[in-house]
C-alpha cells in the first residue's frame, strides 16, 4: 500500500515535469454494479435525498441539520401538493399534455451534454424547455443491463418533463409557493439581503416529478445512473456519496431511538 | 551579411509562431530558438565587414564562441535561480492556502452574502477569486477552486459561459499581481550580470500591477452585470461528481492570510518569500495544523511537494527561456540593422499598435511571453524602449489573452470541458471584453511609462 501510493507520487512528479499536466488527482471510487446500484438507490429515502441536495446548496453552511430535516419534509410536501394542484388546474397529469396545456415550448436537443457537469434538462424562463436527449440514447444501454424502470425512454422524459414543469409552475406562482417564500437573512441589522434556498426548489421539483408520473423511487436516483453512462467513475463517486449519507442517517436515526428507550 | 542573418532571423521567428500556434511544446520551441539564435549571430559575427556595423556593438559582434555559448547556455538559466525560488516559495503558500481549507471557506463565506442574487454573487466571487489568485498559482489550484465555484454559480442559474469565462478572468485578474507569475515575466528582464531589471517591489510596477488587476476585474463585474441585467435565469438538471467533503473549521482570521504576502511586502517591505513564509505559518497555526512537531514536518512536507508539482510543468519552460532571452540580445545588431528604420520607435504608435493587434495573444501568438511573444519581445529590446514600458507593454496580453481566456491554456481547457461549452461561445463571451481591458490597460501603460 505504502509502496504503490509512493510509486503514484513519483508518477506525478514525473508527469508534471514532462508537461503532461496538472497534479489534480480525480479520486477512484470502489466499483459497483449498475444493477446493484439501482437496487439499492430505489430504497433511499427522501430524508437523504435531500441532506444529498443539501450538499450541493451554496448556503449549506448556515442551516443545522435539525433545519434541513424540516425544509425537506415541507420542499417533498410542497411537490407533491402542486403536482396534485396542476393535474386538477389542468386535468391531465400527462407530462406532455401538460406542458401543452401550460403553454410551454418543448424543445429536444441530441447535444451531448457530459463533461465535468453532466446537463439532464433545463428551463429557461419564461416558457422553455428542452430536454437533452443525448443523456436518455445513452441511458439505454443502462436499462438494458439493470432494467430499471425508470430509465426506460419514455418514462425518462416523462420525468425530466415534470421535473422542468415544476419550474414554470414556480416562476408562475412564486408569490404563493413554498420554495420560493421561504427566505434566510442573510446580513445583520440593519442591512437586509434574503435569499431563497436553492436546493428547496430542486427537492420539490423531484417529487412534484415522482407524483406526477406516479414513480415510486425518488427521480434523484437519475444522478447517480445517468452520469454512469458518461464516466462511470464519477458515478461511482455520487453513489458512495448517497450511501455515506444513508449510513450517516440510520447511525443518528439509531442514537435518537436509543436515547428515546433510555428517556422512556 | 548583416541584412541576411536579420532574414533568416526572422524566418525562424515566424517559424516559432508556426510552431506555437500549432501547439509545439515551447519547451523545446525555446530551446531551438536559443540554439538558431545564437548560431545564426555567431555566423554573422564570423563574415560581417562591415567596420560601422562592427563598431556599434562592441562586446556583441565580436563575442567570442565560449563567450556566447557560457551566456547563453549557462549564465541564462543560472541568472533565473533567484525567480524559481519565489516561485517555488510561493507555489508552498498556495498549497497550503487550499489544504487548510482557507481559499474554500473564502468562497463559501462569500456565496452566504450573496444568497440566491446572481449578480451579487458574480460580484462577490470574481472579488474573493481574484484576491485568491494575487497569491495562488497553477493549475492544479484553479482546478481545486474551479470545482467549488462552477457548480454554485451553475445552481444559482447562472450561463455556463459566464459562469466559466467571469470565474478564469477573474482568476486573471489576481494574476497581474501574483508574485509566481510576475517572477516569470521579471526573468525576460535580466542584465548582463544576471541581475533582475525590473522586481517585483519596484514601486512604479507595483502601482500598475495593482491597476491591472483593479481594470480586469472591474471589466469582469460590468460582464457579469450585463449579461445579467435581462435575468432570463435558467433552471438546469445536471448532475457532477461527488460532493468533496468540507474542510475542517476555519477561524474567521484565517481568512485574511491569501492577501498577507502581498499586504506585507507592500506596507512594510517584507521580501515576499519570508511573506510567503509568514503567510504559510500564521494559516497553518490559525488553522491548528501544527500541533505537534512530527506532524508539522508532515504537513510542510507534504505541502512543499504538492507545491512544487503544481508548478513543475512551467519551471521546464522557464528555465529554457533564459537561454532564449540570452540569445536574442546577440541578435540585437542584426535586427536592429534590418527592422531599425521599419519598426516605430515611437512608443505611442507601439501602444496603439498593442491595443489594436491584443488578440495577437492568443494561441501563442506574438503577443504572449508563454508563446513565440519571446521572440517579438527580443527584437523590441533591440529597439531600445525602456524596461518597465516593455515590461508592461508585452505582459498585459499574455495575462488578459492568453492566461485569461486563451485555449491553449491548460487551465482555462479543463474549464470549458468541464462545463462542455464551445471554444466559439467561450469566446464570443470573453474576447470582446478581454480586448477592451488591454485597449484600457495599454493606454494606462504609455501614460505611466511611454
Amino acid at each position: 500500500m505504502e509502496g504503490s501510493r509512493k510509486k503514484e507520487k513519483w508518477n506525478r512528479l514525473v508527469d508534471a515535469f514532462s508537461l503532461k499536466g496538472t497534479s489534480y488527482v480525480v479520486p477512484q471510487y470502489p466499483q459497483v454494479e449498475p444493477e446493484q446500484m439501482a437496487e439499492e438507490l430505489s430504497e433511499i429515502s427522501e430524508t437523504v435525498w435531500g441532506m444529498y441536495a443539501f450538499g450541493r446548496e451554496p448556503l449549506e453552511g448556515k442551516f443545522t441539520r435539525e433545519q434541513k430535516y424540516r425544509y425537506i419534509a415541507k420542499a417533498n410536501a410542497c411537490g407533491r401538493e402542486w403536482a396534485d394542484r396542476v393535474a386538477k388546474e389542468y386535468g391531465t397529469n400527462d407530462p406532455k399534455l401538460l406542458a401543452e396545456r401550460m403553454g410551454m415550448k418543448v424543445l429536444k436537443k441530441k447535444t451531448p451534454t457530459g463533461g465535468g457537469i453532466v446537463l439532464f434538462a433545463q428551463f429557461v424562463q419564461p416558457d422553455e424547455i428542452t430536454i437533452f436527449t443525448d443523456c436518455i440514447a445513452k441511458a439505454q444501454h443502462i436499462y438494458k443491463v439493470c432494467g430499471c424502470p425508470l430509465l426506460e425512454a419514455e418514462k425518462l422524459t416523462s420525468v425530466l418533463l415534470s421535473h422542468e414543469l415544476f419550474h414554470a409552475v414556480e416562476e408562475r406562482h412564486e408569490k404563493e409557493i413554498y420554495t420560493r417564500t421561504e427566505k434566510v437573512e442573510l446580513w445583520r441589522r440593519p442591512f437586509s439581503n434574503r435569499s431563497s434556498i436553492v436546493c428547496l426548489s430542486e427537492i420539490a421539483a423531484m417529487a412534484f416529478a415522482a407524483q406526477m408520473t406516479g414513480i415510486e423511487v425518488s427521480p434523484y436516483m437519475l444522478d447517480v445512473l445517468l452520469v454512469y453512462a458518461y464516466d462511470q467513475n464519477a458515478a461511482w463517486g455520487l453513489y458512495e456519496e448517497v450511501c455515506s449519507l444513508r449510513a450517516e442517517e440510520q447511525k443518528l436515526q439509531e442514537k435518537r431511538e436509543n436515547k428515546n428507550i433510555c428517556l422512556d | 551579411m548583416e541584412y541576411i542573418i536579420g532574414i533568416l532571423l526572422l524566418i525562424s521567428f515566424v517559424g516559432l509562431a508556426v510552431y506555437a500556434v500549432r501547439g509545439g511544446n515551447l519547451m523545446m520551441g525555446m530551446l531551438i530558438m536559443g540554439v538558431i539564435w545564437t548560431v545564426l549571430p555567431l555566423i554573422g559575427n564570423t563574415f560581417a565587414t562591415n567596420p560601422d556595423f562592427i563598431a556599434a556593438y562592441p562586446g556583441v559582434t565580436d563575442i567570442s564562441f565560449v563567450d556566447a555559448i557560457t551566456k547563453v547556455f549557462q549564465s541564462g538559466p543560472e541568472g533565473w535561480g533567484s525567480v524559481l525560488v519565489n516561485v517555488v516559495f510561493g507555489a508552498w503558500f498556495g498549497r497550503v492556502l487550499l489544504e487548510t481549507g482557507i481559499a474554500d471557506a473564502l468562497i463559501r463565506k462569500a456565496v452566504e452574502l450573496g444568497g440566491d442574487k446572481p449578480i451579487v454573487i458574480c460580484v462577490l466571487l470574481s472579488t474573493v477569486t481574484t484576491a485568491i489568485f494575487s497569491t495562488l498559482f497553477g493549475a492544479g489550484a484553479v482546478v481545486a477552486i474551479g470545482v467549488i465555484i462552477l457548480p454554485i454559480l451553475m445552481s444559482l442559474g447562472i450561463p455556463k459561459t459566464l459562469s466559466i469565462g467571469s470565474f478564469m478572468m477573474s482568476v486573471g485578474a489576481g494574476m497581474y499581481l501574483n508574485p509566481v507569475l510576475s517572477g516569470q515575466f521579471l526573468a525576460f528582464f535580466l542584465g548582463e550580470d544576471g541581475k533582475q531589471l525590473i522586481t517585483y517591489d519596484d514601486p512604479a510596477r507595483l502601482r500598475w500591477a495593482v491597476i491591472g488587476l483593479a481594470v480586469q476585474l472591474v471589466l469582469v463585474i460590468t460582464m457579469c452585470a450585463f449579461t445579467l441585467r435581462k435575468k432570463k435565469t435558467v433552471h438546469a438538471w445536471s448532475a457532477s461528481a461527488a460532493r468533496k467533503a468540507r474542510p475542517g473549521y476555519v477561524p474567521t482570521p484565517a481568512l485574511i492570510a491569501p492577501i498577507l504576502p502581498v499586504l506585507l511586502l507592500v506596507i512594510f517591505n517584507v521580501p515576499i518569500i519570508l511573506g510567503f513564509i509568514i503567510g504559510s505559518f500564521y494559516a497553518l497555526i490559525i488553522c491548528g495544523r501544527l500541533k505537534t512537531f512530527r506532524g508539522a514536518c508532515r504537513v510542510l512536507n507534504k505541502d512543499f511537494y504538492d507545491g512544487v508539482v503544481d508548478t513543475a510543468p512551467l519551471v521546464g519552460f522557464l528555465l529554457m527561456i533564459p537561454m532564449f532571452n540570452k540569445a536574442a540580445e546577440l541578435c540585437v545588431p542584426y535586427f536592429n540593422a534590418l527592422l531599425g528604420n521599419v519598426i516605430p520607435n515611437n512608443t505611442l504608435i507601439i501602444s496603439i499598435a498593442f491595443a489594436v493587434l491584443a488578440p495577437l495573444g492568443l494561441f501563442r501568438g506574438p503577443f504572449t511571453l508563454f508563446g513565440c511573444g519571446a521572440a517579438t519581445l527580443g527584437i523590441l529590446k533591440g529597439i531600445g524602449f525602456s524596461t518597465p514600458y516593455l515590461y508592461a507593454l508585452m505582459v498585459i496580453p499574455s495575462i488578459t489573452m492568453n492566461v485569461s481566456i486563451c485555449m491553449t491554456q491548460s487551465w482555462i481547457a479543463w474549464g470549458v470541458s468541464y462545463a462542455k461549452v464551445s471554444t466559439r461561445e467561450h469566446l464570443k463571451k470573453t474576447l470582446p471584453v478581454a480586448w477592451i481591458i488591454c485597449a484600457i490597460m495599454q493606454a494606462i501603460t504609455y501614460i505611466m511609462f511611454g
